[in-house]
């Protein structure tokens, strides 16, 4: 028992150094540093899912945790280093809102997603819910906000991916994790989905000479 | 009646993989027909099986097929046929006479894998395994709507992507809502998304968590389903695309993502109060049905303003859900056929008008009556039969949702709708009169493009025309069935379990 509950007080903690780095996302300035970032924030992730397998006895979650550090931790954030690499001349982030908005923004969202699990889904019972389900909530809306207010197809894709993340992280916790088949076939959809993503991003190179994606405007009406 | 289910989801796959690397497009081309013919006449059989009365199931659910699901089945296979026959005569038009052969492989091979995972979302009983699928539809289809990689193509297909990529999202917080809900049931389920295990135990799901999960369901496939505000990728994505794939997109895509709603409406429906979640549906569908009426008048692009039709005629499927009832959701249902029909069909003609024309604008097509008769009938026919002019399907069906509007006393919603058809009635009769009549520009040729595309469009004319005024009875019979799944009524096979389905 001992032993869970030090589980359950470390995947509320991690939780919470989450909703930090998608915070630290938003003021990120250079599109590097989005990515590790985003890396540093998988990490935590795989952290959560493994104190899960331990704690929360739901042991095949340990898969899981290969799952991440393999694909989120390490091959898609080398492979989004690989882009802006090859295909930015300028590496900042290019916002179409100024920081100190981007941060009130942020914790008005992160207000929202507080409200929403204490007020509207009145869940109180049990340490697992101290801060993870609205954490979770407010990783995906922060992620959001990050793919709605950037211009560069490639911090677009961070934003979506950290979107999954707090999906991932609700989870992890909520569920113990889906039924296997599952978690491998939603992997498997996010990889397909980021390399098609990182094709058209070359393909918008190439066409447009930038991968600014307000430059992607032609269609209208 | 299982291994059937396994050969649909092996055809495609194989003749996918086998159009890619036969370097012949011709040969590609016949294998796809083949194959789209081989896979309809198995959905018919399936539906035949299952109209019996039972289910089939397999794998614990994995595979799942209801009359519901095997509505949707026989729908999606039944316009991959037409589409594949328009394919022919279309992709040999519209492509480079140099490269034809590699980029009909790439093209028929994208097309397989799009009706594979469609079939997958509707023929599986899980779930986790629905939203896969879904999610993998827009993968697979952004390849198909980027096709022609031009700037505009590219646009459409990253707007596509990126918003049904967050929808979708946003659909799998709210299955993980579903999930943890269940997980909360003290019984005999056995820890899986069973779709089917789900339902029998629904009214004791927790209604709080039920409501939030439902949003999130409805606002990410309905962002697949082209509801408004979600719906903006929608148009630019219908006229990028190669023309069969628009057919398919308005006709299949966004009806597989609306099945994805009705499956967790169903599971909703049983512990929350029917009021809450029709009135949802019907907020999203007056919204879009409002939003496209205003796009439909002032649009200049004709694929462009098929798109916005599939967004108000979305938005009319929503509300006969939203209405409840035998008669909405019947009508609602036969909607989705009558739709996915004239909608190809017009399409199809579309795609014809713009290999003549060399345009898509609607102001420069016109005396389409004159230099392709043929087309230029079933353009017509097609749009009236859009319209909802009476001896054609659609009117059947408006008629049946706005009688089960104004019987349920929703008379404010139902005047909307009543509303919105006059003007678009207006649009698209006006449109497609300038675009029949009048003497056409000088310099365009006459005749068909292609023998193939008439056949497809002729072949749709033949349901258009028959729907309107009756519905055989094997159609009523899986309607019925249907909607018995989705009003919650239970079936013997409901009450007895699994063991009966194997």
């Amino acid at each position: 028992m001992e032993n869970s509950s030090i589980g359950v007080y470390a995947i509320d903690r991690l939780a919470l150094g989450m909703l930090g780095a998608v915070i630290i996302m938003v003021l990120c300035n250079r599109l590097a540093a989005l990515v590790y970032v985003y890396a540093f924030q998988s990490l935590l992730l795989a952290a959560i899912a493994f104190f899960a397998s331990s704690g929360l006895h739901a042991h095949h979650l340990i898969w899981m945790v290969y799952l991440i550090i393999i694909v989120k931790v390490l091959g898609i954030p080398y492979m989004l280093l690989r882009l802006i690499d090859t295909l930015t001349i300028k590496r900042e982030v290019e916002p179409y809102v100024k920081w100190p908005i981007s941060l009130l923004a942020a914790s008005g969202l992160v207000i929202l997603a507080y409200y929403i699990q204490r007020d509207i889904l009145e869940l109180h019972e049990g340490v697992v819910f101290n801060h993870c389900l609205s954490t979770s909530l407010a990783v995906i809306l922060i992620g959001l906000f990050l793919m709605i207010t950037r211009k560069k197809a490639i911090t677009q894709m961070v934003g979506l991916l950290t979107m999954e993340n707090g999906v991932f992280l609700g989870a992890i916790v909520l569920t113990s994790g889906m039924p296997m088949v599952i978690e491998l076939g939603m992997s498997f959809d996010v990889l397909v989905g980021i390399l098609i993503m990182g094709v058209f991003t070359f393909r918008i190179k190439e066409t447009f000479a930038s991968i600014d994606t307000s430059k992607l405007n032609s269609l209208r009406g | 009646m299982i291994l059937m289910l396994k050969c649909l989801l092996a055809i495609p796959l194989v003749t996918g993989c086998l159009c890619l690397f036969i370097k012949k497009g011709r040969v590609a081309e016949l294998l796809n027909l083949l194959g789209a013919s081989l896979c309809f006449t198995i959905s018919i059989l399936v539906l035949t099986d299952i109209t019996k009365g039972q289910p089939r199931c397999d794998f614990d659910g994995l595979i799942y097929v209801d009359a519901l699901g095997g509505f949707f089945l026989f729908l999606t296979l039944l316009l991959s046929l037409a589409i594949s026959i328009y394919s022919i005569g279309y992709m040999r038009q519209s492509l480079n006479k140099a490269d034809l052969d590699r980029y009909l492989g790439r093209y028929y091979f994208y097309l397989n894998l799009f009706i594979l995972t469609m079939i997958l979302a509707v023929t599986t009983g899980n779930l986790g395994i629905l939203w896969i699928s879904i999610e993998a539809t827009t993968l697979i289809s952004t390849c198909l709507v980027g096709f022609y990689n031009e700037r505009t193509s590219l646009e459409a297909a990253w707007k596509y992507l990126i918003i049904c990529a967050v929808g979708i999202t946003f659909a799998l917080f709210g299955t993980t809502l579903f999930y943890y809900a269940s997980l909360n049931i003290p019984f005999e389920l056995r820890n899986t998304l069973n779709w089917y295990e789900i339902t029998r135990f629904a009214d004791r799901l927790d209604p709080g968590l039920t409501k939030v999960a439902f949003i999130f369901i409805l606002i990410g496939y309905g962002t697949k389903a082209g509801f408004a505000p979600m719906h903006t990728w929608l148009p630019d994505a219908h006229s990028q695309a190669p023309t069969p794939v628009s057919a398919l997109l308005s006709g299949v895509l966004l009806k597989c993502a609306l099945y994805g709603i009705l499956r967790f409406y169903i599971i909703a429906g049983k512990c929350l109060d029917a009021a809450y979640l029709n009135n949802l549906l019907l907020t999203f569908g007056i919204a879009s049905l409002v939003i496209a009426t205003f796009f439909i008048l002032i649009q200049k692009d004709l694929k462009r303003l098929l798109a916005y039709s599939s967004l108000e005629h979305m938005g009319i499927i929503a509300a006969g859900i939203g209405f409840g009832g035998l008669l909405g959701v019947y009508g609602a249902l036969f909607h989705v056929l009558n739709h996915a029909l004239v909608k190809s069909l017009m399409f199809f003609v579309s795609g014809n008008l713009s290999i003549r024309y060399h345009t898509k604008n609607m102001e420069n097509i016109k005396g389409a009556v004159e230099t392709m008769p043929l087309t230029g009938t079933a353009l017509l026919l097609g749009s009236f039969a859009l319209a909802g002019v009476p001896p054609f399907n659609i009117f059947m069906s408006e008629i049946a949702i706005l009688t089960a509007g104004f019987s349920s006393g929703n008379i404010l919603a139902s005047c909307i709708i009543l509303v919105s058809l006059v003007i678009v009635f207006a649009g698209i009769v006006k449109h497609s009169t300038a675009m029949a009549f009048n003497s056409p520009p000088s310099g365009v040729g006459r005749g068909e493009v292609d023998g193939w595309t008439v056949l497809a469009c002729s072949i749709l004319l033949v349901p258009i025309v028959i729907l309107g005024i009756y519905i055989p009875n094997f159609l009523d019979n899986i309607f019925n069935q249907s909607v018995c799944i989705i009003t919650g009524e239970e079936t013997a096979w409901m009450k007895e379990g699994f063991s009966s389905m194997k």
